[in-house]
C-alpha cells in the first residue's frame, strides 16, 4: 500500500474521490452558512434601500477591485499547486503555495486597512442596543452589515492561509516521491469557495450604489 | 498499483490561464457596468448574473465539479438549491408584508 | 485510559458517546424535575418564577441539542454503519474522534453558562429578548451550541461519505440496511440545515456582546428574520431527531415479527422525502408570529405533505408485522410503543399545522404534549429500543429480558400519564412556560407530575440492569436474536477492524427472515 493511502481506504482514487465527496459536503454546509449573510443582507435591501444609496458610496470600489484581482489570481496559483501536487513536482508545489499565501494575506491587509480606515473616520457598526431612544436604522446598521458579512469571509481567509501554511510546510518536508494530492486538493476547494463568497459581496457590497 | 496514472482533476496551465484571463474581464465588465447610468433593478440583477458566471467558472475549472462523482455533483446542486428555496421563501414573506 | 481518548475506532467513540450523552440525559432529566415538582402546585412555591424561566431553558438546551440531535446518530449510527456496511471504519476516523471533541467542549460552554446562573431565554434564543434584554448568559451558551452544531456537521459528513464510498462489495442501495437509509437521509439534515443554526446563532452572539444591531428592530433589524433562520434548521432538526428513530424501528419490526418489511423501497424513499419536506415546512412555526398571511399558507399546506412519507413508514411496520410471527421481546415492546405514539404525535402535528386551530393551541401545553410525544414518546421510545436490540452485539452480554420487559411497561405507562393530561390542558387554553397557574387545572397537572415520577423510575431500571449484565450477564453469542444484516456476522463484540475476515461477509439480500438462522436465546421456542 502507498506511504498516501490511509485507513480504511486501500487505494488512492478511491480515497481521492472520498475526500472530494466529503469536502464538497462541507463546503455545501458552507454555502448555507454564508447563504445565511446574504439572506440577511437581501432582507435588509429589499426593506431599507436607501441605507444602501446612502452610505453605499462611503465604501472604497477602487481597493476592493484590487482585491477582488488579488484573490482571482490566488485562486490560480491554487489550482496550479493542486495539479503539481498530484504530478508531484515538488518545487512548483512549493512556489505555487507560497505564491497562493503571499496573494492572500496580500487581499488580508488590504481588509485591514480599509477596516482601520473606516473606524479612523467614525463608521462603525456598534450602537447602544439598550437605548431606546436609538437613531434608527443608519450608518451603524449599514456598516454592521458591511463588517459582519465582510468579517466572516476574512476570517474564512485567515483559516485557509493557516490550512495553506501547514501544506506547504508539509511539502517542504515530504520526498517528491510521497507526496498527497487529496490534502492540497481539499484545500483549495475551500480556497476556491472562500473566493466565490467574494465575488458575491464584491458587487453586493461595493457597487450596491452607483461608483464616484 | 501505479498511482501515476491517476486521473488529475487540477486544469492545466493553459486551460487555467484562460480561466483567470475571463475572470478578470468579467470583474471589468462589473465594475464597467456599475459606472454606467441604469435603473437600480438592472444594476443589481447584472452584477449579480455576472458574479453567478464567475461562479460557476471557478466552480466548474479551478473546483473541477463537473469531473467529479454524480453523488458530490447532486450534493453541491441541493447545498445551492435549498439557499435559493430559503431567499426566495423570505424575500416572499417581506414582499407580502409590505414595508418594514 | 488513553487508548480511549485518542482512539479512531468507530466502536470506541461510539461509546465515547454514549457516556456523555447519557450525562446530558441524566442532567436533562434533572432540571425536569425540580419544573414538573414545581407544577405540582398552582403557586410558584419552589422556585422562583426567573428560575423557572432558566430551567425549562436549560432543559430544552440540553435534551434537544446535546441529546436528542446526536444520541442514536452519533452512538448507534457510530457504532452500526461501518459493520451494516461490511466496512472497516468510517471514511474519515479521525474526523470522527474531533467530533467528539468539539462535542464536550460545547457541552463545557454549555455547563459553564449554567453553573455562571444559566439563561433565561428557551430554548429558542428568540431576539431581541435574548440580545438586548435577557439578563443572562446567552453568549456562551450559544457558543455551545454553535459548537455541538458543528460536531454533528462533521458526523453528517463523514455518513455520506461512508455511504457512498465504503459499502462492501456486493452491496447496492436497494440492500441497505432502513437504518443506513434513515442515517443517509438524517445526514443530509445535518450538513445543510445546521450551518444555518450555526450563523444564525453567532449573529445573535454577535449583536449581544458586540452590541451591533443586526435583529434588533430599533436599527432596522428584523426579528421575524431570526424566526425564518432559527426555524430553516430547528424544524428539519426534529426530523434529525425522528428519522434515526424510525430506521431503528425498522430493523426492530423485521426482527420480531420475522417478517420482510412491508415495502422495503417505499420505506426507504420515504426517508429521503422526509428530509426533502422537512426542509420546506419551517414557517409552520410562526403562524402566530407576523408572518405573511400567503407564506402562511404555503407552510400549512407543505406541513400536512410531510404526513404522506410519515404515513408510508407507519404503514409498512403494520404491514411488516400482519402474518408475521411476532415475539414481543424488550425492543419490540418498545417499537410497538413507537408506533402508537408516533401516530398520535404526528396527529396532534398536523393539528398544529392547521393555521386556524393554531391560533388558539399556539404557545399552549398543546404544544409541549405534541412536541413530547414524537420526541419522548417517539424518539426516546427507539433509542432504548435500538440499545436493547444492539446491547448484546455490543457489549456481548444479555440482559434481563424479564427486567427490561417491566421497564418497558413501566415507561410507556409514566409517558402516557405524564403527557396526556398535558395534551387536554393545552386545549383548556394553558399557556406553556409558567411557573404558576389557575387553580382549575391542578389535577391534570398533578397528574402530569405523577406520571413523570414513573417515567423516571423507567429510565432508571435500565441503567441499573444494562449495567449488570456487563458483569452477571451470560456471553450473547454472535446473533442471538436470529437477525439477518451483516453486524450479525461478525463476534459481539466486533473486534477492532469489525470483521476478522472480510471476504467471508455474505452480502444478500438484507431481510431474509423466511432463511434467517435461528435465534440462539433462550426463551426463543416460542418465534
Amino acid at each position: 500500500m502507498p506511504e498516501a493511502v490511509r485507513e480504511p481506504f486501500t487505494d488512492l482514487a478511491h480515497q481521492r474521490d472520498a475526500v472530494a465527496l466529503g469536502m464538497w459536503a462541507f463546503l455545501g454546509q458552507e454555502v448555507l452558512f454564508f447563504g445565511v449573510l446574504f439572506v440577511l443582507y437581501t432582507s435588509l435591501r429589499v426593506r431599507h434601500p436607501e441605507l444602501f444609496a446612502a452610505f453605499g458610496p462611503l465604501l472604497d470600489w477602487r481597493l476592493a477591485t484590487v482585491m477582488t484581482v488579488a484573490l482571482l489570481l490566488s485562486s490560480f496559483t491554487m489550482a496550479l499547486a493542486v495539479r503539481f501536487a498530484f504530478t508531484r513536482v515538488r518545487g512548483r508545489l512549493v512556489f505555487t503555495l507560497l505564491a497562493t499565501m503571499i496573494l492572500g494575506a496580500a487581499f488580508l491587509t488590504m481588509k485591514g486597512w480599509e477596516y482601520a480606515h473606516h473606524l479612523a473616520r467614525g463608521e462603525t457598526p456598534i450602537v447602544d442596543l439598550a437605548d431606546t431612544l436609538a437613531a434608527g436604522p443608519g450608518m451603524a446598521t449599514f456598516f454592521g452589515l458591511y463588517f459582519v458579512l465582510t468579517g466572516f469571509h476574512a476570517l474564512h481567509v485567515l483559516g485557509g492561509l493557516v490550512a495553506l501554511a501547514w501544506l506547504t510546510l508539509a511539502a517542504w518536508r515530504t520526498p517528491a516521491s510521497d507526496l498527497r494530492g487529496s490534502p492540497v486538493m481539499a484545500v483549495g476547494l475551500y480556497w476556491h469557495f472562500v473566493d466565490i463568497v467574494w465575488l458575491f459581496l464584491f458587487p453586493a457590497l461595493y457597487l450596491a450604489a452607483r461608483p464616484t | 498499483m501505479n498511482h501515476h496514472h491517476q486521473d488529475i482533476p487540477a486544469p492545466t496551465l493553459g486551460a487555467a490561464s484562460l480561466v483567470l484571463l475571463a475572470l478578470l474581464a468579467l470583474t471589468a465588465a462589473t465594475v464597467g457596468l456599475a459606472l454606467l447610468e441604469l435603473s437600480p433593478a438592472v444594476h443589481v440583477a447584472t452584477a449579480m448574473t455576472i458574479a453567478a458566471l464567475k461562479a460557476a467558472l471557478v466552480a466548474a475549472v479551478f473546483m473541477h465539479l463537473p469531473r467529479e462523482a454524480a453523488a458530490t455533483r447532486l450534493l453541491a446542486l441541493v447545498a445551492a438549491a435549498l439557499l435559493a428555496i430559503l431567499l426566495m421563501m423570505v424575500t416572499v414573506d417581506i414582499r407580502h408584508l409590505g414595508g418594514g | 485510559m488513553k487508548s480511549w481518548l485518542t482512539t479512531t475506532d468507530h466502536k470506541r467513540i461510539a461509546l465515547l458517546y454514549l457516556g456523555t450523552m447519557t450525562l446530558f440525559f441524566t442532567l436533562g432529566g434533572l432540571l425536569a424535575t425540580v419544573l414538573r415538582v414545581e407544577l405540582a402546585t398552582p403557586a410558584s412555591d419552589l422556585v422562583a418564577a426567573d428560575t423557572y424561566n432558566r430551567l425549562f431553558t436549560l432543559h430544552g438546551v440540553i435534551m434537544v441539542f446535546f441529546f436528542l440531535i446526536p444520541s442514536i446518530p452519533t452512538f448507534l449510527g457510530n457504532y452500526l454503519l461501518p459493520l451494516m456496511l461490511g466496512a472497516p471504519d468510517l471514511a474519515f476516523p479521525r474526523l470522527n474522534l474531533a467530533s467528539w471533541y468539539v462535542f464536550v467542549a460545547g457541552g463545557l460552554l454549555t455547563l459553564t453558562a449554567m453553573i455562571a446562573g444559566g439563561l433565561d431565554t428557551g430554548w429558542t434564543f428568540y431576539t431581541p429578548y435574548s440580545t438586548v434584554f435577557s439578563d443572562s448568559h446567552v453568549v456562551l451558551a450559544v457558543l455551545g451550541v454553535f459548537l455541538a452544531g458543528l460536531s454533528s456537521v462533521f458526523t453528517g459528513i463523514n455518513f455520506i461519505v461512508t455511504i457512498h464510498r465504503l459499502r462492501a462489495p456486493g452491496l447496492t442501495w436497494l440492500r441497505l440496511p432502513l437504518f443506513v437509509w434513515s442515517l443517509y437521509a438524517t445526514s443530509l439534515i445535518l450538513v445543510l440545515a445546521t450551518p444555518v443554526l450555526a450563523m444564525t446563532l453567532l449573529l445573535v452572539a454577535i449583536e449581544r456582546g458586540l452590541q451591533i444591531g443586526i435583529f434588533d428592530p430599533a436599527t432596522g433589524g428584523s426579528p421575524l428574520l431570526f424566526q425564518h433562520f432559527f426555524w430553516f434548521y430547528s424544524h428539519p432538526a426534529v426530523y434529525i431527531m425522528i428519522l434515526p428513530g424510525m430506521g431503528v424501528i425498522s430493523e426492530v419490526i423485521p426482527c420480531f415479527s420475522r417478517n420482510r418489511p412491508f415495502g422495503y423501497a417505499f420505506v426507504a424513499a420515504s426517508s429521503l422525502a422526509i428530509a426533502v419536506f422537512g426542509f420546506l415546512v419551517w414557517g409552520h412555526h410562526m403562524f402566530v408570529a407576523g408572518q405573511s398571511y400567503f407564506a402562511s399558507v404555503v407552510f400549512s399546506f407543505l406541513s400536512f405533505a410531510v404526513a404522506v412519507p410519515s404515513g408510508v413508514k407507519v404503514f409498512s411496520w403494520l404491514g411488516t408485522m400482519h402474518r408475521g410471527a411476532i415475539w414481543l421481546t424488550t425492543p419490540m415492546i418498545y417499537a410497538l410503543g413507537f408506533i402508537a405514539l408516533f401516530t398520535v404525535g404526528g396527529g396532534t402535528g398536523l393539528a398544529l399545522a392547521t393555521l386556524a386551530l393554531d391560533v388558539h393551541l399556539h404557545d399552549t401545553y398543546f404544544v409541549v404534549a405534541h412536541f413530547h410525544t414524537i420526541m419522548v414518546g417517539g424518539m426516546l421510545m427507539a433509542y432504548l429500543g435500538g440499545l436493547h436490540f444492539w446491547w448484546p452485539k455490543i457489549s456481548g452480554r444479555l440482559y434481563s429480558e424479564r427486567w427490561g420487559r417491566i421497564a418497558a411497561y413501566i415507561l410507556l405507562v409514566g409517558f402516557l400519564l405524564t403527557f396526556l393530561p398535558q395534551f387536554i390542558l393545552g386545549t383548556q387554553g394553558l399557556p406553556r412556560r409558567t411557573a404558576s397557574y389557575p387553580p382549575e387545572y391542578q389535577f391534570l397537572q398533578g397528574l402530569s407530575s405523577a406520571g413523570a415520577t414513573i417515567l423516571a423510575v423507567g429510565y432508571v431500571l435500565p441503567a441499573i440492569y444494562l449495567l449488570a449484565s456487563l458483569v452477571r450477564g451470560r456471553p450473547a453469542g454472535d446473533n442471538p436474536w436470529g437477525a439477518t444484516g451483516l453486524e450479525w456476522q461478525t463476534t459481539s463484540p466486533p473486534p477492532p477492524h469489525n470483521f476478522l475476515d472480510q471476504g467471508t461477509l455474505v452480502v444478500g439480500d438484507p431481510y431474509d427472515y423466511p432463511n434467517a438462522p435461528q435465534p440462539t436465546i433462550a426463551g426463543a421456542g416460542d418465534v
